[in-house]
């Protein structure tokens, strides 16, 4: 397996479920290569930062003018 | 009953609600008023079909929902995979998992937009995605949809969401690494 088939099976085990063979050769391949164990590190990383940013809820309002224009469309 | 639902109590009491959600998930307000207004236009004119087995607030929220769904799948209909740059890399004798400019310490990035308490940069990388994987990356990681949902609602099968997410990964690290 190269490096592109190996990461892309990083992210397949965290939606559905690796193969056992998968995951052999995942951890074989993980064993020998810099550039991917970065990646596997770094995916986890980019999953933690990306739930926290949509955890801030933003508070936003309609103006009077615009709840009016709304309710118009709907008469 | 339906009858009883007023126009006005209805974008009164639900309105700023739905533009909150549409804003969390759109970040470009004319758009998410424009979503929201479509939602109450079609959610009036079938009012009748409005159950009370759910609040009415769940029953906009849905509609609103598909209508961001609808708009992410729609905005692109063609477009050139932008991480196909990465794998051709490794024909220029360079690995393609090793773009970055500088070989950054994700971890400090992270704890660099911790302590700012600002994901603004993460947000204007997701916003570079292709507009349909914007979409099922904020099915996933806010929604926290189920992968089978996300793959109904984008219509794609189970091998093509994890090769995007798997590229999106990419296309963020890279983005966000060129930000530090």
């Amino acid at each position: 397996m190269g490096c592109q088939k190996v990461t892309e099976n990083i992210e397949k085990g965290k939606i559905v479920r690796n193969t056992v063979s998968e995951k052999i050769a995942i951890r074989l391949h993980l064993s020998i290569c810099k550039n991917c164990r970065k990646y596997a590190h770094d995916s986890k990383i980019l999953d933690r930062m990306i739930t926290r940013s949509f955890s801030a809820i933003p508070d936003h309002q309609f103006t009077k003018e615009e709840k009016a224009e709304i309710i118009s469309k709907l008469r | 009953m339906s009858q009883n639902v007023i126009p006005d109590n209805m974008v009164e009491e639900h309105g700023d609600y739905l533009l909150s959600f549409a804003m969390l998930k759109l970040r470009n307000l004319e758009l998410a008023k424009d979503l929201v207004q479509d939602t109450f236009v079609s959610a009036y004119s079938k009012i009748d079909s409005f159950e009370q087995r759910s609040s009415l607030r769940t029953w906009l929220t849905a509609i609103l929902n598909r209508k961001i769904i609808d708009h992410w799948r729609k905005a692109e209909t063609r477009y050139t995979d932008p991480a196909s740059q990465f794998f051709e890399q490794e024909t220029k004798h360079k690995h393609w998992l090793e773009n970055t400019i500088h070989h950054s310490d994700f971890e400090n990035i992270e704890s660099e937009i911790e302590r700012s308490e600002s994901y603004q940069e993460l947000h204007d990388c997701i916003d570079t995605l292709p507009s349909k994987w914007k979409g099922i990356v904020t099915s996933k990681y806010l929604d926290e949809a189920e992968s089978e949902e996300v793959c109904k609602e984008y219509e794609i099968s189970p091998s093509n969401l994890w090769v995007i997410v798997h590229r999106a990964k990419l296309l963020l690290r890279d983005c966000l690494e060129k930000k530090h």
